[in-house]
């Protein structure tokens, strides 16, 4: 791991919650908002892994948390198992490939939009559904699958551009792959 | 990946299975401690709202500046299509001056409403800027450049122009969060303003979609209700403030049991578009002491 990653994923963070709270809300009267902190926390669970998801996914909540509930942790807790979840496709990670994280994208938010229907509108005696797909969900849903098409690519980029291009840890890697071929192909000749 | 990389990687630090179980402790137990303590974690609240808030007020700020720069440039353009349009209107002011009748009618309730202002213009307040809607997509909640150092206390009342706005729900040092009257699971006590008929207003978002909100178990005779009926906080109230505005009946539908009225009202305040809010520094409850 590069020493690089956790200063970008704090200042992605920061960015991502202070574009989703307050420059899109000056843009949007209609009320629907990407959930840009949900894909940056799947995308980090593709990117770099469950662990790094999990960080990402827990100060992105607790940020939620601390500016818009009275009971903190909740949402916390729910882009934890979102960054664990998406992190464990972490293995079939590979630059080009797009549908995979999209359409984990999708599934979060999906079960993140079902998960607030449940606390804040059932618990309270309110069973809309309709009303909520319609008026809240659907419209969500689509805004942050747009963005996340374009906001994707763009976290690759810079994962692949300035992140993941410590020289070190590439020779290492290289060399670790060499020596395991090499191992495995004398185990081979030697049975 | 190669395998035995990853397990070389591995070895070094804690499995991820563990971390997500310390993680899910700690959630846990953040919600279980706000939940039942009913106290607000400062120390991570203020250490946010450091970080966060100025950069928060900087992007509406310069938002706002670009939204008043977009308008101008519109504006001229418009006014020239406007320029035409109002030469069509005068006229039609033959007809409106018809109207004048209707307009002795609205200014006599005008003057009653005036009044209204003047019984909560005595309190001291303070103005605000609306830098953030909180999470989600429901504007049920906002966040305000206001906080603990600007006087800013828990349970204040919030209004824009004539209208109640919500309650301050938490406060930081620098910010706090207003909750505000349209969200689900808000009730206000309020009563009729000529006959002082108490009444629920309910926070309804599906609702105010259409601009309106419920209300419920008004008692009261029904000759006495009419659409367009005023709605003001009432006297019983413990967190709200006597006589604020809170909107107008639309419809009065009588309950099942025959005693009590429900239906829906106009809030005065547009919900959809507030940046400037005011806040009430006198609480209910000191003004009770």
């Amino acid at each position: 791991m590069t020493i690089k990653r956790i200063p970008t994923g704090i200042l992605a963070v920061f960015l991502f919650f202070l574009i989703q709270s307050s420059v899109l809300k000056n843009l949007s009267y209609s009320g629907a908002v990407p959930n840009l902190l949900l894909i940056l926390t799947v995308s980090y669970g593709y990117l770099r892994g469950e662990r790094a998801a999990m960080w990402t996914g827990f100060f992105s909540g607790l940020l939620l948390d601390i500016f818009g509930m009275n009971v903190l942790g909740l949402y916390a807790l729910m882009f934890v198992y979102l960054g664990y979840l998406a992190g464990l496709c972490h293995s079939w990670y590979e630059p080009m490939e797009f549908r995979i994280p999209l359409f984990m994208i999708l599934g979060g938010d999906i079960a993140v939009l079902m998960i607030q229907f449940i606390l804040f509108f059932v618990l309270n005696g309110d069973f809309g559904f309709k009303y909520y797909l319609a008026g809240k969900a659907l419209p969500e849903l689509a805004m942050t699958m747009i963005t996340s098409v374009a906001v994707y690519p763009l976290l690759l980029w810079i994962e692949e551009r300035f992140v993941n291009v410590d020289p070190a840890e590439k020779k290492k890697k290289e060399d670790w792959n060499v020596g395991d071929l090499a191992e495995a192909e004398h185990k081979e000749g030697s049975e | 990946m190669c395998p035995v990389v990853k397990q070389k990687e591995e070895r070094k630090k804690l499995p991820a299975k563990y971390l997500l179980l310390i993680f899910t402790v700690i959630c846990m137990g953040l919600m279980v401690f706000t939940f039942t303590r009913d106290i607000p974690v400062t120390v991570a609240e203020d250490a946010a709202g450091a970080v966060i808030v100025p950069f928060q007020k900087g992007i509406t700020r310069a938002g706002s500046a670009i939204v008043a720069f977009v308008t101008e440039r519109h504006n001229i353009e418009e006014l020239k299509a406007e320029n035409r349009r109002l030469q069509d209107e005068i006229d039609e002011l033959g007809r409106k001056n018809a109207q004048l009748l209707q307009d002795g009618y609205e200014l006599a309730e005008l003057r009653e409403l005036y009044e209204l202002d003047n019984s909560y213009s005595e309190y001291e307040k303070t103005g605000a800027t609306i830098i953030a809607a909180s999470a989600g997509n429901r504007f049920n909640s906002f966040i305000i450049d206001k906080g603990r150092e600007d006087g800013i206390e828990k349970d204040m009342n919030v209004i824009a122009g004539t209208g109640l706005v919500g309650i301050v729900s938490e406060v930081g040092k620098n910010w706090a969060r207003v909750n505000t009257i349209i969200s689900n699971g808000t009730n206000v006590s309020a009563a009729i303003l000529h006959n002082q008929d108490n009444l629920i207003v309910s926070g309804d978002m599906e609702l105010m979609q259409q601009g309106r909100i419920r209300y419920s178990q008004l008692s009261g005779k029904e000759q006495n209700v009419h659409p367009g009926d005023k709605i003001v906080t009432s006297n019983i109230s413990d967190k709200y403030l006597p006589g604020i505005l809170i909107g107008y009946i639309s419809t009065v539908d009588t309950d099942s049991n025959q005693l009590t009225y429900s239906g829906q009202l106009t809030p005065v305040v547009d919900f959809e578009h507030l940046s400037y809010v005011l806040i009430i520094k006198q609480k209910k409850a000191e003004l009770e002491d």
